[in-house]
């Protein structure tokens, strides 16, 4: 347990890491994974620093103010780089990107689920760490399976698209009946937010 | 699907993280709102002294673990919560020290708690009920050196004229009806052939009454870490006074005029009679009673009583009551409890109002003196809280006049 006052914390002794440093790892890991998706070709020099000037704007106004959808626009914006400036996909910086976006996404929900004075406790650290590397690791898997199929040929095939369509649906009823119906009686007060 | 659309693969990879995060969040969500449960660890406690604001969040079993919990506490005058802005914490009890820096009946205002389920996904919120916490007067220091005028009574340090049950040695007689088992003195009843018992005398107490004026309560608080008002003297004196007097035996009441609560405290003698007292005073609130009318504390006073009045004399009312209970035959004492700077020439409480209300204070304390002097005229003895010992003068004058006649107005 900790004080949501820094100065007055009553928590237990060990290293405590600073609501300041999350919220720099926020920013950096945003800028990061922006800046890495926007690079991947060349690109005129203006882009480059427009991209990079948007991104840290954002980044540093999402770590700012983590309880709003700033961070959003981040990852919109980060996306749009790579779209427009990446057709490689077997390439492991696509895991880069993915993997600067899900530090900058972690930071932000992890500032955003404690008030503005608290700081973080150990035990509440790690144990996002921990789910972080768990998700790490399903993304590595995911891209060795993207690497793997890249060398297929690519053919339209109507029957991958409705079995992906199928697959959306399934997985958006599941969560709709989960987010909204979850529970015999759902309560007012729960309300879904930042993901 | 955007990524089959389009044939971007790689759109896959970028979308991984935050798809398995949704996934994982929709999973770990609660199925049920939890409910919160608080408590204080002791919801009576001295003024300067700590409890714990203590909440649990109970969840329906089976049910994933709450993620981070927050609470913070409004703040509220007199209690000093610690950590000041709250807590938060990975578990589900959170706790909060609560420091009562005054006596009195404080109330904890609802407490928001949060709590969050994995990756921050769900929040539920709720507002707990508020508590009472009862803060009791920390007693000053108070020893009375000077005996105090004795009245008839089955209890007490000192050795009565009459005997009864008491500790006292005072003979040994025959056994009569009555008498208890344990004074059977068997030596002496074997030896006489028939049940004798030790005799003792009865031991004495006296009754004091406490008086507290609490239609006004004059100077700043800080609460017990700072400068003390009047009623907060008031309060703390009567409990000192109650304190001594119920250690050495004696019976104490409680009367408050100038408050609607608490009621009367009928004397008795005993630790359960402190706590009582303690317990009336803390529910005192200054100026709650109509001024004019009697009160609960009104109530005619035995004559055989030591009645001791606590007031800052700011109105008369204390001092028409103390003449009142002397010309009844009472012995009474007034304990003036006026802060000394607010005696003193340019008391600071008055540094920031203008200079109309420095010289209305000027005149009201030329009219108290004056006041005080008619009072003591009258036989009413005056004299200012100084702690221990503040009595003594008093006391001292009035085992003298003990044993002269007086004139009573019945």
């Amino acid at each position: 347990m900790t004080a949501l006052d820094p100065t007055t914390r009553t928590g237990p002794p060990g290293p405590v890491v600073g609501r300041a440093l999350l919220a720099a790892l926020a920013a950096a890991s945003g800028v990061a994974a922006c800046v890495l998706a926007g690079t991947t070709r060349a690109h005129t020099s203006s882009f480059t620093t427009t991209l990079m000037l948007w991104s840290v704007a954002l980044a540093i106004a999402a770590a700012a103010r983590p309880d709003t959808h700033i961070a959003l626009g981040l990852v919109a914006v980060t996306v749009w780089a790579w779209l427009r400036a990446s057709a490689d996909v077997a390439t492991f910086r696509t895991v880069v990107v993915a993997v600067a976006l899900l530090v900058f996404h972690v930071a932000i929900a992890l500032l955003a689920s404690t008030p503005p004075a608290a700081v973080p406790v150990p035990a509440v650290l790690q144990r996002w760490v921990f789910r972080t590397l768990w998700v790490l690791a399903g993304t590595v898997m995911v891209w060795v399976l993207v690497a793997a199929l890249q060398g297929q040929p690519r053919r339209a095939s109507p029957l991958l698209l409705s079995l992906a369509a199928l697959a959306v649906a399934c997985v958006a009823m599941w969560a709709r009946h989960r987010a909204l119906a979850a529970g015999s009686a759902p309560s007012p007060l729960l309300s879904e937010d930042h993901t | 699907m955007i990524a089959v659309l389009f044939r971007r693969p790689d759109l896959l990879v970028i979308a991984a993280p935050f798809a398995i995060v949704t996934g994982w969040s929709l999973v770990s969500r609660p199925q049920r709102s939890p409910s919160v449960v608080t408590v204080l660890s002791d919801p009576t406690v001295r003024e300067g002294h700590t409890t714990t604001w203590a909440a649990h969040i109970e969840q329906s079993p089976g049910d994933h673990p709450i993620d981070v919990t927050v609470a913070a506490m409004a703040s509220a005058p007199w209690l000093e919560p610690t950590p000041a802005s709250g807590v938060a914490t990975g578990g589900s009890d959170l706790t909060i020290a609560v420091r009562a820096t005054r006596w009195g009946r404080h109330e904890l205002d609802p407490v928001t708690v949060s709590a969050t389920s994995a990756w921050g996904a769900f929040r539920w919120e709720d507002r707990t009920e508020p508590l009472v916490l009862s803060s009791l007067p920390l007693p000053t220091v108070f020893e009375a050196n000077g005996a105090i005028r004795h009245s008839i009574g089955l209890v007490g340090l000192s050795r009565s004229a009459a005997p009864g049950d008491g500790s006292e040695f005072a003979g040994i007689r025959a056994f009569q009806a009555g008498d208890r088992i344990r004074r059977i003195n068997w030596p002496r009843s074997l030896r006489a052939g028939s049940l004798h018992v030790t005799a003792t005398w009865a031991d004495q107490d006296t009754h004091i009454v406490l008086d507290v004026d609490a239609f006004s309560d004059v100077g700043v608080s800080a609460g017990i870490d700072g400068q003390a008002s009047s009623l907060d003297l008031a309060v703390r004196a009567a409990g000192a006074m109650a304190a001594h007097h119920v250690q050495r035996g004696d019976r104490v009441s409680l009367r408050v005029f100038g408050s609607v609560q608490p009621r009367p405290v009928p004397p008795s003698t005993g630790h359960h009679q402190l706590r009582r007292i303690l317990d009336a005073l803390a529910q005192i609130t200054a100026g709650s009673a109509v001024p004019g009318r009697p009160g609960r504390g009104h109530l005619s006073t035995p004559g055989n009583a030591l009645v001791v009045i606590l007031s800052p004399l700011v109105t008369r009312a204390a001092l028409e009551r103390a003449v009142s209970i002397a010309r009844r035959g009472s012995s009474v004492v007034v304990v003036d409890t006026m802060p000394v700077e607010l005696l003193q020439d340019g008391n600071d409480s008055l540094e920031s109002q203008p200079d109309v209300y420095d010289v209305a204070w000027r005149i009201r304390l030329l009219e108290r003196e004056r006041e005080i002097r008619l009072a003591q005229a009258a036989g009413v003895p005056v004299m200012p809280w100084r702690g221990p010992g503040s009595l003594d003068p008093f006391l001292h004058q009035a085992v003298r006049h003990a044993a002269a006649p007086r004139l009573a107005r019945r």
